[in-house]
């Protein structure tokens, strides 16, 4: 880092840890884009959340918390994914 | 190059009809009609327009600019004109006067004109019936009309989309406007346009080397359109619209060189992309040379496809 940089602010070493404010940017704006689109509520998604658990659950004994949800962008618009961790695999046990 | 209207180009005054007097001439092939829009405010709309009409103008190409902005006339003062209006958009379209009684044309370049937008009146005074029925009579007497559409997505957008045959969407590399301008997209897209292309302005090359401001290829990412230009942050445009003269026609002024490299793809050339140096280029490089200036080779080129 040269004297320049030093002088006139360039970011400093230290601060590097945090992820430049670009990608931050990036980041924020692919999100909200995708909320912009999809017009999904957050009550929406937790109903969405909470009718997939209650399917699956009659087939397999998933792990309901660790359900995720996310919509992303893809070449044909966004898509909704589902990642469900499956405890075992066959009938949930009643009871 | 102030004054450099291409000879040879029909002046424009002729080709504009004149009602009972005179004849009346007529290109050949219609001119294409292009919207400038944005979605947010502020991100150098009119800014561009001026100037890519101003390097349009430059090429010998015969150019109407239409201020669309109703209420916020500002293409007028950007270009120098502001002095010598009459008359306006609302009167045109309104039948108060002729279609070339409105039309200023530009002191430097005889073949750029300008339709200024009413200043006291709203944006429900023209209709997009009427912007479409003035774009299809302009188009027979202009190679090129660019409007400049007003921030928003109400009436005075829909307005200047209306009789549009491309649109290009003008933003930042910051996340409001880039937000927005996905927003235009699609609402370009709904009114079954073409896809429109993106200019994204006052990039700022030493913010996007220390990761601090979003690439010309982080935003074609987000918005996923073609990209037809990318313009520098560059203090001549300040100075340049300060004067009234269009920095496209400064040849030292690096914007302006961007914008006459949009105004040729516009054209069909096929302009590679700047790249894009420091705004600090020789002060950095004298450092450079002293051993003080960091280990940075040069401005960072701008990658992105399109162009």
């Amino acid at each position: 880092m040269g004297l320049f940089d030093t002088l006139f602010g360039r970011r400093q070493a230290s601060r590097s840890s945090q992820p430049a404010s670009a990608s931050v940017a990036k980041q924020r704006l692919v999100e909200v884009l995708i909320q912009d689109h999809v017009k999904l509520t957050p009550a929406a998604m937790e109903a969405i959340r909470q009718d997939i658990v209650k399917i699956l659950s009659r087939h397999l004994d998933i792990d309901a918390d660790a359900l995720q949800i996310h919509i992303t962008r893809g070449e044909r618009g966004e898509s909704l994914t589902a990642n469900v961790p499956v405890r075992r695999s066959g009938v949930p046990q009643r009871r | 190059m102030p004054g450099a209207a291409a000879p040879g180009v029909p002046g424009p005054d002729r080709l504009i009809k004149v009602g009972t007097m005179g004849e009346e001439q007529q290109q050949t092939t219609l001119g294409r009609v292009i919207t400038f829009t944005s979605g947010k405010g502020g991100v150098g709309k009119t800014t561009t327009t001026a100037n890519v009409g101003a390097a349009l103008a430059a090429l010998g190409k015969s150019v109407v600019l239409i201020d669309a902005d109703i209420g916020l006339r500002n293409l007028d003062i950007v270009l120098g004109l502001e002095n010598r209006i009459v008359y306006d958009l609302v009167d045109v379209v309104e039948g108060n006067c002729r279609l070339r009684q409105a039309m200023i044309r530009d002191k430097r370049l005889n073949s750029l004109h300008l339709i200024p937008a009413a200043q006291t009146r709203e944006k429900e005074a023209v209709s997009p019936q009427q912007m479409k029925a003035l774009c299809d009579e302009l188009r027979r007497q202009f190679d090129f009309i660019l409007i400049d559409s007003p921030a928003g997505i109400e009436q005075g957008f829909r307005n200047s989309i209306a009789g549009a045959d491309e649109v290009v969407v003008v933003t930042n590399p910051e996340v409001s406007s880039v937000r927005d301008a996905d927003r235009i997209i699609g609402l370009v897209e709904a009114a079954e346009l073409p896809t429109p292309r993106l200019i994204v302005n006052r990039l700022n090359p030493m913010l996007v080397r220390r990761g601090d401001m979003m690439s010309v290829e982080d935003v074609t990412d987000i918005l996923s359109i073609p990209l037809l230009g990318i313009v520098p942050d560059d203090e001549t445009i300040v100075t340049s619209t300060n004067r009234g003269e269009p920095a496209a026609l400064d040849p030292r002024s690096r914007a302006g060189q961007a914008f006459r490299n949009i105004a040729a793809r516009l054209t069909g050339q096929d302009v590679p992309l700047m790249v894009m140096e420091e705004p600090d280029g020789a002060f950095r490089r004298f450092l450079r040379a002293i051993g003080l200036g960091g280990g940075n080779q040069g401005g960072v080129a701008v990658r992105g496809g399109g162009g």
